[in-house]
């Protein structure tokens, strides 16, 4: 079985890996960090969004040996020393939570967007997540949660 | 329960050639049991639905090959088959020379998707509705293919052989997008039309290129790429007939959009959408597209 090596949220992760893997599968069930959520796996639903050498990315679409040397930002790795980001302190204020489950995702989604556009039009922030489906809250607690990060930032 | 299982029936072995030279041998000796992955995001999801052709033991990547670029070059702009959409849509340089490209690339799935998904593979796919087929046609792009007999270019009119099916010879791959320069006073536009405006396939695609005298009343030349409406992408070549070389009336222009409706040929059999309403969105798109092509050209309205 090949092996693949990449960063994980800033440390160097080697992992024996089956071809046909995705780099899903292999966060949740190699690496253990089941924040990133397994769900349309069609590329779809976005719940699986992970940051991907700056890019947001469908970890489900991704092959696990298609990743080598990539660096690779989680949902775990984005509190700093048990202190949550302002985008998660921003999704609790705004009440942008219900279930949660596409909260990893739609917060990546976010995360990427700002890093690149800190401060996002509400028209650049609902195509960010485009490709992030909440069936609970209908999205506007969300985007109001991520314009308010821009707002602050 | 991994999905690994779900996948792929047997295991794969999977190859990342460092060049071209390696990356063609390959093909060359597997044949049939090669297949090539670019961004992946119709491969991978293909795949989970077992559709891998059962001849298939390894994956040939292309991610070592410096496949991603959009570069300046005196033959025109010269974008790379493994480019993401995002790069592609995101590039100063294709928003200025070829702008519609930019906006077809940028109707791509999502900012996921279009992060990985390239415009190599969204041809290579040779799928009757992809975003980029429709501009690429409009701007009388050339794509560079490589085999063990060196490099060949060809038009993209003459990539498409079938319905999702491409006219590459065995183990030959698309490297390169060769687009020309185009005139001055040349004006592009696309429409993606579809029911939601993201995350899906567009029901009519419209690619206008076309270029005039400066002051906007002839259409000196017009080439209109269609998308969704055959089963493969195609040119509306009696609708350019009709407009080309002639002074720009609006008799003329419904005429024209009129012509590109009947020459295209919507799937009668469709569940989605009607034959024909995509016939008439085909004329009212190309006569929109057409329109804004001039004003952009030549800031007539």
């Amino acid at each position: 079985m090949p092996s693949v090596t990449f960063k994980v949220n800033g440390m160097e992760r080697t992992v024996a890996v089956e071809t046909a893997t995705t780099l899903l599968n292999v966060i949740r069930d190699d690496l253990g960090l089941t924040g990133t959520k397994q769900r349309c796996e069609g590329g779809d639903c976005g719940a699986c969004t992970v940051i991907m050498d700056g890019r947001a990315v469908a970890s489900c679409l991704v092959l696990a040996v298609e990743a080598a040397g990539k660096d690779i930002v989680t949902i775990e790795g984005l509190a700093k020393e048990g202190e949550p980001d302002p985008i998660q302190q921003a999704f609790i204020a705004k009440g942008a939570v219900q279930c949660g489950f596409c909260t990893p995702g739609m917060v990546m989604s976010a995360k990427a967007l700002l890093r690149k556009n800190p401060h996002p039009t509400e028209a650049q922030v609902r195509e960010a997540i485009v490709g992030n489906l909440c069936r609970c809250t209908g999205y506007a607690k969300i985007v109001e949660a991520v314009l308010e990060v821009s707002r602050r930032g | 329960m991994t999905s690994s299982a779900r996948l792929a029936s047997s295991p794969l072995e999977y190859l990342a050639p460092a060049t071209l030279e390696q990356l063609l041998e390959v093909l060359s000796d597997l044949g049939p049991k090669a297949k090539v992955i670019a961004g992946g995001t119709d491969l991978v999801p293909a795949m989970r639905k077992g559709k891998l052709p059962p001849a298939v033991t390894t994956l040939i990547s292309l991610r070592n090959l410096s496949l991603s670029y959009v570069r300046e070059s005196a033959e025109g702009l010269r974008i790379g088959a493994a480019t993401p959409h995002a790069d592609v849509a995101a590039s100063p340089l294709v928003r200025r020379e070829a702008q519609l490209l930019a906006t077809g690339s940028g109707a791509v799935g999502s900012v996921q998707i279009r992060n990985v998904a390239t415009i190599g593979g969204n041809i290579a796919n040779a799928g009757p509705s992809a975003d980029t087929s429709a501009p690429l046609l409009a701007l009388g792009a050339q794509l560079v293919v490589a085999g063990r007999h060196g490099r060949r270019t060809l038009p993209i009119r003459e990539f498409y052989s079938g319905p999702s099916q491409n006219s590459l010879e065995p183990g030959e791959v698309v490297v390169e997008f060769l687009l020309p320069k185009l005139a001055p006073h040349t004006g592009t536009h696309y429409v993606k039309f579809s029911p939601r405006g993201f995350m899906d396939l567009a029901w009519v695609g419209v690619a206008v290129v076309a270029t005039f005298d400066p002051a906007g009343r002839v259409c000196q030349d017009a080439r209109i790429g269609l998308a969704a409406v055959n089963p493969f992408p195609m040119r509306a070549v009696k609708a350019e007939a009709v407009i080309c070389g002639r002074e720009v009336t609006g008799d003329l222009v419904t005429a024209m959009a009129r012509a590109a409706s009947e020459e295209c040929n919507p799937n009668p059999r469709s569940r989605r959408v009607p034959a024909w309403y995509r016939r008439e969105m085909v004329a009212v798109l190309t006569r929109r597209g057409f329109l804004e092509a001039r004003r952009i050209a030549t800031g007539v309205n």
